[in-house]
């Protein structure tokens, strides 16, 4: 055989070993993790990729479960919350899912117009946090949840005495917000959000002489010298921020508390201006395409149990929508600072979504003019 | 006599029109003229590596442009010899026997007539690539002999090669075409090859046949 | 190649399931998702012209300082060390973007406020793609301008004047090729024009995914795909349609020749951007290794991650290497080549929603897709690339085997298959070092992180980027196959000459 030939045979079974050593060490991976990932007929969780990973709340609650129901269930990753909804549309069998976890408030409307869904009731008899009841629906509840603000570091520049938009824009540089880009980025949206509220009540004060729109652009302005970067997610404006790029950046009001934890490092701090903020809700549901719909309840059930709210809260680093739950823990300060704070209501939620597209267009264009 | 009607190609600023052309069916027929005549056109679609609607070309009682290019069964030696550079020039040879799937002892039999008419021994082991131009030459023409053609094509085979190559290439061409008698289309602009080899010459200017002889 | 006989029926046919195999991920989406509507113009003209300008500035860019870097690494010649170097060269084509962001602001920021804007984006796409156009001219001028280099050497000429001389006139083709690939790169960048672009900076790709995100509007996402595919198409068209103009010198590359046309110390000039990527690479690595100690979930997890890397990565490689294989069986078919010319993938996005469509979720299931959709992702840039000049040398000879009546069984096996399979391996080789990086197009169809980069960009989402960086280096030597294959295939060219 010539030379040229025994090379290439060679290439293919060394890769062809590469491939089966490869096989075998992924197989791995299904182990200790997930072991009945591939079996038909089990309970199936839908969930974003930090929920459903290694480091994330999904895997311990999920081995939980499966202890108390004495079944088989299946953690699987749905993509980032933007395509979440599109990936369960996109087959036709709904990727199996029981039970989805990560939609946010902003897309439930979106969620109800594409499929249909369960009726979990109301949940009168479970003990929900005075500010998250009304965020109770009739087909998705919530089971945990964030303010949203700006974070920067106090080694920095300290900003505990900034309490309204206006200080904080005479006491930062321009080009120091690392914000994300809505039209790619959920927490983007809250951003705009956030602005609009404001821009809205701007505009009430003034009456007639000013439309929100009008508003809307006068606060874009103000706000577009001092962005730095508009990322297209939420990780990418955060290391940015956490590099030292940009001194503040958009993110959960609980984000600080990852860092006490598990770094020990108590220098980013979240700002809490005296204006309401937006938080987001991550809510849960059952589709009415639903295989195991019986246990799929009882797991909904089971992710508001303190004992998983708790496990959520310490892997996810957002609040439990449960009373109670962080007493005596990490989130125990943070939380009883932010449960006096002002938050958007959730009336004008549905009045945003409306100019929600339109609102989000005037944003990425002023900004562009800047 | 093989007889080609309707030889016909319009490339715009160049056009090939030959109506009728009778090519003598034994010894050399040179094809001659200066470059941009249009030789190379005609090598091409006497081959059928290009289209050409209404030729015919009857050769035997057969019209060889209704055959696809292989089933026409031409040996050929391009300019540029296209050997193929990995194989040794035996293998290069014998391609051209099991492309027209010879029987393995026949193959082996004709391949042994070639090397010592061509004397391809020296160097018959040798990888193409590593052979020099006359040498490649000679295997050239060997591996179109092998597939036993009816019809052999030369286009311009010797023009890489010096005098001294040339003429002795010249002698190794005579010398297999007395032992096969193919009939022969040399294409060509070397007088010297006219010369020693044609027995019959056509010229060819502007796309136009002009002289038989 | 347009001339020739016509194939036959059985290769028409089989080409056409070439092409359709190629457009799978479009057909899918055409049929599963609608109904279809094209977005206002207004909505995307101006970004358009914005993707356009800035890809076709980072191309330019891209390529002449990939050239001088180029010629620089010419200097090591055929050293057993150059393979290494190569190497190092194509870091920065593993490394995620969000790391090669944070180094190249934090080198800048520390002279100057950080440019946001065209230039910025302009800069980040040169330092990505520098690295693959010095390594892909460093082994194609030896090729291409050897023997001419060697007669220019012996007769005196200036280095300089032989670079001048030679270089646009010879190897016009290959530069051309080189800038469709990085412009193609570049035109469907996502991230990079968002988060430098100072606001500006939207794609055509970052409106797909905008559309892609609400079932409202995703009936918009196709129609930008065709255009965004389509600019590439007329480019490609535009830029080669003269015919491939590739051959090959026979001669060999020497030490003094590397040494007379390359200038002492421009070899550096490849490094500087894996200089960037690597002092990204240092940053905060002692918190990474703090948060590893901490996570020892994640240690368990590191080896099955590293093995479902290799996994892809191999299984990619197969694929593209079949994949061309099969093209070079049926090759020399026109129609086939004319679209592979102009023909560059749909974006990751969109492949990726239309590999959502199909197939369970299980193991097998996942890893055949992931392998799947980044051959298609892969395949059209390296073929054009690389896959076209291998075989088009080859035509005269295919030409007399088959009026020799050999039939195209027999060229592939004895004439064709010999002589490409090298190249190929190589080409291969690359779409393996790729794969390994991919964290984009596997997350959207894997139901959870399957590969070492998925793990990383899963890091990065979860607060703890200081261990991503970590986990960057296996990720890195994760390359060191490739290495080894692209050695194996070096030393087999030198055997060839």
């Amino acid at each position: 055989m010539d030379l040229r030939f025994k090379i290439v045979f060679g290439l293919i079974a060394l890769s062809s070993a590469v491939i089966a050593w490869g096989l075998y060490r992924s197989y791995l991976i299904r182990g200790p993790v997930d072991p009945a990932w591939f079996e038909d007929h089990e309970l199936t969780v839908v969930a974003y990729p930090s929920f459903v990973s290694s480091f994330g709340p999904g895997p311990q609650i999920v081995a939980a479960f499966r202890e108390r129901c004495q079944c088989e269930v299946k953690l699987v990753n749905g993509g980032d919350t933007g395509v979440l909804l599109q990936r369960l549309l996109l087959r036709p069998d709904r990727m199996g899912a029981d039970v989805v976890l990560g939609l946010d408030q902003f897309s439930l409307a979106e969620a109800r117009e594409s499929m249909d869904w369960h009726s979990l009731g109301q949940g009168e008899w479970l003990s929900w946090k005075p500010a998250l009841q009304e965020r109770v629906e009739e087909d998705f509840w919530p089971y945990n949840w964030a303010p949203m603000t700006l974070l920067y570091k106090k080694s920095e520049q300290d900003l505990g005495e900034v309490k309204s938009w206006e200080e904080l824009f005479k006491r930062i540089e321009p080009q120091s917000l690392a914000l994300q880009d809505p039209r790619t980025s959920h927490p983007g949206s809250q951003m705009v959000y956030w602005l609009w509220s404001r821009a809205r009540q701007v505009a009430l004060e003034q009456g007639d002489e000013l439309d929100i729109d009008e508003a809307f652009v006068q606060e874009l302005n103000r706000l577009s010298p001092f962005v730095h970067s508009l990322s297209p997610s939420w990780s990418q404006s955060y290391g940015l921020f956490k590099r030292d790029q940009a001194a503040l950046t958009f993110s959960y009001a609980t984000s600080p508390v990852f860092h006490r934890v598990v770094e020990e490092d108590w220098d980013i701090e979240a700002l809490r201006l005296t204006e309401p903020h937006p938080y987001q809700v991550e809510y849960m549901g059952i589709p009415a395409s639903c295989q195991q719909c019986e246990r799929a309840k009882e797991f909904v059930l089971f992710m508001l149990e303190p004992e998983v709210q708790q496990i959520i809260m310490e892997r996810n680093f957002m609040f439990p929508v449960i009373d109670s739950v962080e007493e005596e823990t990490a989130f125990a300060e943070v939380s009883s600072q932010w449960s006096l704070q002002a938050l958007l209501g959730r009336e004008l939620e549905a009045e945003f979504l409306d100019s929600k597209e339109r609102l989000e267009k005037l944003w990425v264009e002023a900004l562009r003019r800047r | 006599m093989s007889v080609v009607k309707n030889l016909y190609r319009d490339f715009g600023d160049f056009k090939l029109d030959i109506p009728h052309w009778e090519i003598a069916d034994q010894g050399i027929t040179a094809l001659w003229g200066p470059s941009g005549a249009g030789k190379s056109t005609v090598f091409r679609l006497l081959l059928g590596l290009e289209p050409c609607p209404g030729l015919s070309w009857i050769f035997q009682g057969q019209d060889l442009a209704l055959l696809s290019p292989p089933e026409r069964r031409l040996g050929v030696v391009f300019q540029s010899l296209e050997l193929f550079p990995h194989m040794s020039a035996r293998e290069n040879i014998l391609f051209a026997a099991r492309a027209r799937k010879v029987a393995t002892h026949r193959a082996q039999e004709h391949l042994k007539e070639l090397t010592e008419l061509l004397q391809l021994e020296s160097f018959l082991d040798r990888r193409a690539q590593l052979l020099s131009g006359g040498e490649k030459q000679r295997v050239a023409l060997a591996r179109a002999l092998m597939g036993e053609p009816r019809i052999l094509l030369l286009d311009e085979p010797f023009s890489s090669l010096d005098q001294d190559l040339k003429q002795e290439a010249r002698k190794l061409l005579l010398q297999v075409l007395d032992r096969h008698p193919i009939p022969t289309l040399l294409i060509s602009h070397d007088p010297e090859d006219l010369h020693q080899l044609a027995d019959h010459q056509v010229e060819i200017r502007r796309g136009r046949l002009l002289t038989y002889s | 190649m347009g001339r020739g006989p016509a194939p036959a029926l059985i290769h028409h046919f089989l080409a056409g399931l070439f092409v359709l195999a190629l457009l799978s991920p479009l057909l899918l989406l055409l049929f599963f998702v609608g109904p279809w509507a094209w977005p206002q113009p207004s909505e995307w003209l101006e970004v358009l012209a914005f993707t356009f300008l800035q890809a076709l500035l980072s191309a330019l860019l891209s390529l002449t300082l990939g050239l001088l870097a180029g010629v620089g690494l010419l200097r090591w010649g055929s050293k057993p060390s150059s393979s290494w170097l190569d190497f190092f060269v194509l870091w920065p084509n593993l490394v995620p973007v969000l790391l090669v962001i944070l180094a190249s602001m934090n080198l800048v920021t520390a002279w100057m406020t950080f440019p946001f804007g065209l230039w910025a984006i302009v800069g980040l796409h040169t330092l990505l793609n520098m690295g693959l156009v010095a390594v892909a001219l460093s082994r194609l001028i030896p090729e291409r301008l050897g023997g001419l280099a060697e007669l220019a050497y012996v007769e005196g000429c200036s280095a300089l004047r032989f670079w001048w001389v030679s270089l646009w006139p010879l190897m016009r083709r290959d530069l051309a090729l080189l800038f469709v690939l990085v412009f193609s790169f570049c035109f469907s960048s996502f991230a990079i024009p968002l988060v430098v672009g100072g606001v500006a900076g939207t794609t055509i790709e970052v409106l797909i995914f905008q559309k892609l995100r609400s079932v409202r509007t995703w009936g918009e996402a196709l129609p930008l795909a065709l255009l965004q595919m389509g600019v590439i198409f007329a480019l490609a068209f535009l830029l080669l349609r003269s015919g491939p103009g590739s051959f090959k010198q026979t001669s060999s590359w020497t030490e003094p020749l590397g040494r007379w046309l390359s200038p002492p110390g421009l070899w550096l000039l490849g490094l500087v951007p894996t200089g960037i990527v690597l002092s990204g690479l240092l940053t905060g690595l002692p918190q990474g290794l703090q948060q590893w100690k901490a996570t020892p979930e994640i240690q368990s997890l590191l080896l099955p991650l590293m093995g479902g890397s290799l996994l892809v990565g191999g299984s990619v490689a197969l694929l593209v290497y079949l994949s061309l294989m099969a093209l070079a069986y049926l090759w020399p078919h026109a129609l086939l080549q004319k679209f592979l010319r102009g023909y560059s993938a749909p974006s990751t996005a969109v492949t990726g929603f239309g590999f959502l469509i199909w197939g369970s979720l299980s193991e097998v299931m996942v890893f055949s897709k992931m392998a799947l959709g980044l051959t298609l992702i892969y395949f059209p840039s390296l073929y054009r690339w690389m896959g076209e000049s291998t075989l088009n040398p080859l035509y005269g000879q295919w030409q007399v085997a088959h009026l020799m009546g050999a039939s195209s069984g027999l060229i592939f096996r004895r004439v064709v298959w010999p002589q490409v399979a090298p190249q190929f391996a190589l080409i291969s080789g690359l779409a393996a070092f790729w794969a390994i990086g991919d964290f984009a197009f596997s997350s959207i169809v894997a139901p959870r992180d399957l590969t070492l980069a998925m793990l990383v960009h899963s890091l990065m989402g979860a607060y703890r980027l200081e261990l991503a960086t970590l986990l960057v280096w296996p990720l890195l030597l994760m390359g060191l196959p490739f290495l080894l294959w692209y050695q194996l295939q070096k030393s087999h060219s030198y055997v060839r000459r």
